[in-house]
């Protein structure tokens, strides 16, 4: 069964971050032989004074493919990890969804959720109540518990396959700086290389990397965003610029 | 030391500018630098790569006009 894992809230300024505990708990799944996990996204959320965060709000989440007889096993090594690795000060919230349990119509629900959390102040009874009503697995971990929001709007966001960016870079094997697509998208598992506005590079154009490649989440795709910029009068495709990056 | 991109709000020092202006990145690159308490953020939380600016610094917070500093910006008076 496919389910999608977010965490929330687990960091303080010092500490490690959430996405280093959501890879701990991918890790663990693994190791356990429970299922396959799926790369980490890093969703973020609304930044507003009436919502206590420590620097950025934002949730991870990842998806995996697991044997269904593992499903609690799963849950319960989540909370343990979230218990054991949060920091001191954090109010850790996690979700677990189970797609196949809820109608599409509830799917969507459940992703709205996710887009009024970048947009609303959100309360964990909110967040309680719609966990309830679509039989979500909701859970707080320490301190005020204010995570669970977070958790179960990354979850939302995940599903919706257009929000946020993913955890870690990917890294071309290859000492040219300016490659094709086709070498691209064959040396990483990007799986497309396309602008902001939605076109779609060809596999013959050539951009011009840096050292690391950040990728997006769109359209269900692990996304390289690119921009077109003129340099002595020719244009070139390079990396959209982290002010862009920030957006996702 | 001063920035122009500063200001008080709350009792609370602002960082706020476009950071696709290069005159404001710059100024975040020369806050960093010259900061004591600049600490890289986790990887996750970087979008500027290998750069040493305040947007890159674990102890920025973000909020919906720009940022403000856990260390209250140390290098500013």
């Amino acid at each position: 069964m496919k389910i999608f894992l977010c965490i929330d809230d687990t960091d303080n300024i010092d500490s490690k971050g959430t996405g280093s505990i959501a890879g701990e708990i991918a890790a663990l799944i693994e190791t356990k032989g429970w299922g396959a996990c799926q790369s980490i996204t890093r969703h973020q959320l609304l930044v507003h004074p009436d919502v206590p965060y420590t620097s950025h709000n934002s949730s991870m989440c990842f998806t995996a493919d697991l044997h269904s007889d593992h499903l609690e096993e799963t849950i319960e090594a989540a909370i343990k990890v979230l218990e054991t690795e949060s920091a001191e000060g954090s109010d850790p919230g996690l979700c677990v969804f189970v797609p196949e349990r809820l109608t599409q119509h509830q799917h969507q629900e459940l992703i709205n959720y996710g887009l009024k959390a970048k947009r609303e102040v959100l309360t964990k009874a909110e967040a309680y109540h719609l966990a309830e009503t679509l039989s979500i697995h909701l859970s707080e971990h320490g301190g005020t518990g204010q995570g669970v929001i977070g958790a179960l709007a990354g979850v939302g966001l995940r599903l919706s396959g257009n929000d946020g960016r993913f955890k870690g870079n990917h890294k071309l094997n290859s000492s040219e700086q300016v490659v094709t697509v086709k070498k691209i998208l064959e040396g990483t598992t990007l799986d497309v290389v396309r602008t902001q506005a939605g076109l779609v590079l060809d596999d013959g154009e050539e951009v011009t990397l840096g050292d690391k490649l950040k990728s997006v989440f769109l359209n269900h795709q692990s996304a390289l965003l690119v921009e077109s910029v003129e340099v002595d009068g020719r244009y070139k495709w390079q990396p959209c610029s982290g002010s862009t990056l920030k957006q996702y | 030391m001063t920035n122009i991109f500063l200001r008080i709000q709350n009792g609370v020092k602002l960082f706020s500018g476009n950071a696709d202006s290069l005159e404001v990145f710059n100024s975040t690159v020369s806050l960093a630098e010259n900061c004591a308490a600049f600490q890289m953020d986790v990887e996750d939380e970087i979008v500027y790569e290998n750069k040493t600016t305040c947007y890159n610094c674990r102890y920025r917070r973000w909020n919906s006009e720009g940022f403000s500093c856990y260390k209250d910006f140390p290098n500013i008076k």
